[in-house]
């Protein structure tokens, strides 16, 4: 009798997790297919039980008799789970076949530049990821976004796509990348898009129709008729039924998602392990998501389904922290101090390698509250800078499960005492001073997904060579009605002035080069007058002129050029 | 009722055809996965023979305790660019991993390299090539173990038996590889 190991080997690992997700599908598949059988049972033994005790008169001659026979067991089996197969087929069909294209634009991906160093490292590393699975081709797409995370895509016509942040890319030397791109190409080589798109279009299927039997708005208007043969009788029946669809896809909806989630964290293990057979290092991964986890994992617009795709669940949230079969349920991924253990047990080593060569970062993290939800997780400086730490501001410090004000921490109150008394000195920003106001540094901050330099105190905004461009195609600012029409008074008024006129500010010098800037128009069409600069192609644009080319730019049918009278 | 037992015996029969038809078709396809994987090595093996020259001219100026390597380099390129034996080939190939492994072990002692954006890119270059040739020599290893264990596995060995599909061999390392690269600091 062979004993198993007392580690569990690479290969063992692989194989345990194939087993669960086969094990995991079944019950799917089944619970898929019992529901609708429920479905169709519960519906005609209700309609027969109105039948028989109601006595409604109807056209065909059936049975009056609530029970079924065997071969009208059999064959309403049959027939819906044929209906079932076939709706799950077509959903999973149209979701499989979707070009690729529409998902990268979502998530803001670009096409790597081989120019750039780092990107060219990252096109190489596919490059040899796809030497070694052999899958070919992979495209290989950067998001321009500051946090750390990874994503792998496939669609149904063998499209295949690797994705890495800015910030990852940025933060990660080579074998730590090695191993990142090993993962994902694990996950391409698993064909683990075909099965999570398959999972989650039967979820979707019992959430479309939970929502469209969960409609009982018409109640509101049917008048019910007090007595009589088929009216009231016949409604009740239509409501039963109703009723009975409802609980029975909310019920699907809830135990597929749930079963979803443990398939989608039985295939991370999965890719964690054959990543680290694939690139033999398994301790640059464990390295590799210890700097993601202790970081901002980049805000993109998860579409609901979206976050299993990324390395590590890109929106932040106290289940993850924590560890517990409860919060375990609910999440897409597994808890990342369980990947670490794992790899760094196969690396024949333990977690103080890691702690010990742990992200700059020797400050805390903290995850914050704002408007819309939780955030982060950030360092106390990063809080800072972005404006959103003030004494009411709830924050959760990172492994711990606790909450409070940011007032509660010594680490912020010192920061925040700082930054009362002078205006924006508090900590060493980017830059040094602000081109126009010279008040205040520079802060590295975001907008429409660009890293931008923005001076708090003016307002103005830096952008490197290339990122207004790149906001233009940008819509993720709403901007005002009142607002947009302020903005086009303000341009109709600009039309008939000249360039001096337009902007009385003085030439600023160039922050990142040095050269003195030059004014000019953005375009003639939007006549907003912004500092470039010549050498490096920087853009300087003092308050409200951002903003002012966004709104012209978007709403194009509101600002025609006027006629020439 | 005799009918039933001719159609049964029909149907199991053609599903007992499609099965081995199946089966003769995947071990087809495992045997040009192999060739290709095999070409694949190759690919990546021209890709660093290509690269050489432009190695050899960049570092050339900079290098100069490592002349001697860098003339044995392009000697072995030569070599492996004319040889006509599969051996031969090999052998050169291997005596260029370990040149350009002590070129690259050595990197580090000239500053002078560090600044240069065209030995960065290089060196960017060299290593992923490095990495791509020991990549897809695993890749091959891993068709060829498929491939093997198909043929050798119950029911295909029948199928590989009758139309001579024979086993293939592993990529072995040649032995000049295997020797730990010296670095004279």
């Amino acid at each position: 009798m062979i004993q198993a190991l007392p580690r569990e080997t690479v290969f063992e690992a692989q194989e345990r997790a194939r087993r669960a997700t086969r094990f995991l599908f079944a019950l799917v598949l089944f619970t898929y297919t019992a529901i609708f059988n429920a479905a169709a049972f519960a519906c005609i033994w209700l309609y027969r039980y109105f039948n028989a005790t109601r006595g409604l008169q109807l056209q065909y001659d059936i049975h009056t008799d609530p029970l079924l026979t065997a071969q009208e067991i059999l064959v309403i089996t049959m027939v819906s789970t044929s209906v079932a197969i076939i709706l799950g087929w077509l959903h999973f069909i149209t979701a499989r076949n979707q070009p690729l294209d529409r998902l990268i634009k979502l998530l803001g991906a670009k096409e790597a530049d081989p120019s750039d160093s780092y990107h060219a490292r990252f096109i190489n590393t596919v490059q040899e990821a796809e030497a070694a699975t052999g899958i070919k081709p992979i495209r290989a797409v950067i998001i321009p976004d500051m946090g750390l995370n990874a994503f792998s895509l496939e669609n149904g016509k063998s499209e295949r796509v690797i994705g890495i942040t800015e910030g990852l890319l940025g933060r990660l030397d080579r074998s730590e990348l090695t191993a990142v791109i090993s993962h994902e190409a694990a996950h391409l080589a698993n064909k683990d898009s075909e099965l999570t798109t398959t999972l989650y279009s039967l979820t979707s299927i019992f959430a479309k129709l939970s929502r469209v039997f969960g409609n009982f708005r018409y109640l509101g208007r049917t008048r019910f008729r007090s007595s009589g043969r088929g009216g009231g009788g016949g409604l009740a029946l239509i409501l039963l039924i109703q009723l009975v669809l409802w609980a029975l896809s909310t019920l699907g909806c809830a135990i597929t998602k749930i079963l979803y989630l443990a398939i989608s964290r039985n295939r991370e293990y999965l890719a964690d392990a054959h990543a680290a057979e694939m690139c033999k290092d398994p301790l640059s991964l464990a390295e590799a998501l210890n700097k993601i986890a202790a970081s901002s994992r980049g805000s993109f617009p998860t579409a609901d389904g979206l976050a299993t795709v990324f390395i590590i669940n890109p929106k932040p949230s106290l289940l993850d922290e924590l560890e517990g079969a409860w919060a375990n349920m609910f999440s897409t991924h597994p808890p990342v101090q369980n990947r670490m253990k794992k790899l760094v047990d196969w690396a024949k080593a333990n977690l103080d390698v890691l702690k010990k060569k742990a992200p700059e970062q020797a400050e805390p993290s903290f995850l914050y509250k704002d408007e819309q939800g939780w955030q982060g997780p950030a360092s106390p400086k990063q809080m800072m800078t972005e404006g959103v730490l003030a004494p009411q501001t709830w924050v959760a410090p990172l492994g711990t499960g606790e909450i409070g004000h940011a007032a509660d921490y010594a680490e912020l109150v010192t920061l925040l005492n700082n930054s009362q008394g002078e205006t924006g000195q508090s900590e060493k920003t980017i830059q040094d001073k602000c081109p126009r106001c010279k008040v205040t540094g520079l802060a590295e901050t975001e907008y429409e997904g660009n890293p931008v330099l923005h001076c708090r105190f003016c307002k103005g905004y830096l952008l490197k060579e290339g990122a207004l461009e790149r906001m233009m195609a940008r819509h993720e600012k709403e901007f005002p009605e009142d607002e947009i029409l302020k903005a086009k008074d303000i341009w109709l008024a600009a039309h008939h002035k000249k360039l001096k006129e337009s902007c009385p500010w003085p030439h600023i010098k160039c922050s990142l080069c040095g050269d003195e800037m030059m004014k000019s128009f953005h375009t003639l069409h939007t006549r907003v007058v912004i500092d470039r600069c010549l050498k490096c192609g920087a853009i300087w644009c003092d308050a409200g002129e951002l903003e002012m080319i966004q709104m012209i730019v978007e709403r194009q049918n509101l600002f025609f050029a006027p006629k020439r009278v | 009722m005799e009918n039933y037992i001719w159609i049964g015996i029909g149907v199991i029969a053609l599903g007992l055809i499609a099965y081995f038809i199946s089966m003769y078709n995947t071990l087809v396809k495992y045997r040009v996965e192999t060739d290709n994987a095999w070409s694949q090595i190759d690919v990546q093996l021209k890709r660093r023979t290509d690269l050489i020259p432009n190695l050899v001219e960049t570092v050339k100026g900079v290098m100069k305790f490592e002349t001697n390597t860098l003339t044995q380099v392009m000697e072995a390129r030569g070599r492996a660019l004319g040889a006509t034996s599969q051996r031969d080939r090999l052998k050169a190939e291997g005596e260029i991993s370990g040149l350009l492994g002590r070129l690259l072990a050595v990197w580090e002692n000239y500053p002078d390299l560090k600044s240069n954006r065209n030995a960065l890119e290089l060196q960017e270059e060299l290593t992923t090539t490095e990495n791509r040739i020991s990549y897809t020599r695993g890749h091959y290893n891993d068709v060829v173990a498929n491939l093997n264990t198909m043929i050798v596995q119950f029911p295909t060995n029948l199928v590989a038996n009758t139309f001579r599909i024979t086993k293939r061999e592993f990529f072995e390392t040649p032995e000049t590889e295997k020797a730990p690269v010296k670095v004279s600091l």
